[in-house]
């Protein structure tokens, strides 16, 4: 194989390995440094307006619609679009559907 | 004539394209703490001119993180207009930094709804994230009259309540809370 092919098929294993599942554990840290404040430890919100996720509130939907809200924000949620990283945001959506 | 070698150059072209796009992005910061002083920094506005904020030295500044794709942003913007149309401009700088890749979405908004404040553009976020160490947007970082960081809020505000507009002028006046902290 030609050092042409060999570099196109490193690129594409380097690109391949950046996509991966949504780890719980970074997720966890990622909850609590942007989430925990509002939507408190255990996920059940700490105000009236939001979503206790131990019931399953708003999370009956797609990753990657949550990940589309959790760019663009979402009534008294900040946006994290370009400060989260796509893994970022698969790892807290995926911690966020262990709290129920 | 195209072969099969110039479609394998154009796909690896275009992977090492996709590998370099995270190259040259600022790496984030940790926002600065209550009381630090905020070192100097050029806003670049939206023609491309250029203010520092320490030619704002005596102002009372609040800096505004925002971007159009910002649906808590979009929200607030009305009241951060109205806000700085009741501020005194001698005595306070109200600085809205869009982190909009495209400044011609950030005019095209401004344009729609009236929005005349001073605002700047942050591609790339090497202020938002490289500076500030911005967490989410909107996010905001009152600075003090001799540049030390009074507040730094995080998520959409009511920003022309009386209440809000006591706060602001206390800042500028110095005025602190029972607790010695400014808010």
């Amino acid at each position: 194989m030609s050092r042409f092919y060999q570099l196109a098929v490193l690129l594409l294993l380097s690109i391949a390995t950046t996509v991966e599942a949504g780890d719980p554990f970074s997720g966890h840290h990622v909850y609590t440094q942007h989430c925990l404040q509002c939507h408190s430890e255990d996920g059940s919100g700490n105000m009236v307006a939001i979503p206790n996720f131990r019931q399953g509130e708003g999370l009956l939907q797609p990753d990657y619609v949550l990940a589309e809200t959790l760019k663009q924000g979402l009534g008294a949620m900040p946006a994290y679009r370009g400060l989260l990283d796509d893994n970022e945001l698969a790892d807290v959506i995926t911690y966020l559907r262990t709290l129920q | 004539m195209p072969t099969i070698k110039h479609g394998m150059q154009a796909i690896l072209l275009l992977l090492l394209m996709l590998q370099l796009s995270g190259c040259g992005k600022p790496a984030p910061v940790e926002p600065p703490k209550l009381g630090d002083t905020i070192s100097d920094v050029t806003f670049v506005s939206l023609d491309n001119g250029h203010l520092t904020l320490a030619s704002l030295n005596d102002k009372l500044v609040v800096v505004h993180f925002w971007a159009t794709w910002c649906a808590p942003c979009r929200k607030e913007m009305p009241s951060l207009e109205r806000l700085s149309q009741k501020l005194d401009p001698n005595k306070f700088a109200l600085i809205g930094i869009s982190v909009d890749e495209d400044v011609n979405l950030v005019k095209e908004f401004k344009l729609k709804y009236g929005i005349q404040f001073a605002n700047y553009i942050d591609i790339d976020m090497p202020l938002a994230k490289g500076h500030f160490g911005a967490t989410a947007f909107p996010e905001t970082f009152i600075i003090s009259r001799d540049g030390k960081l009074l507040r730094h809020m995080i998520g959409e505000h009511e920003w022309d309540t009386p209440a809000m507009l006591k706060l602001l002028n206390d800042a500028y006046s110095g005025i602190t809370t029972k607790s010695g902290a400014y808010w």
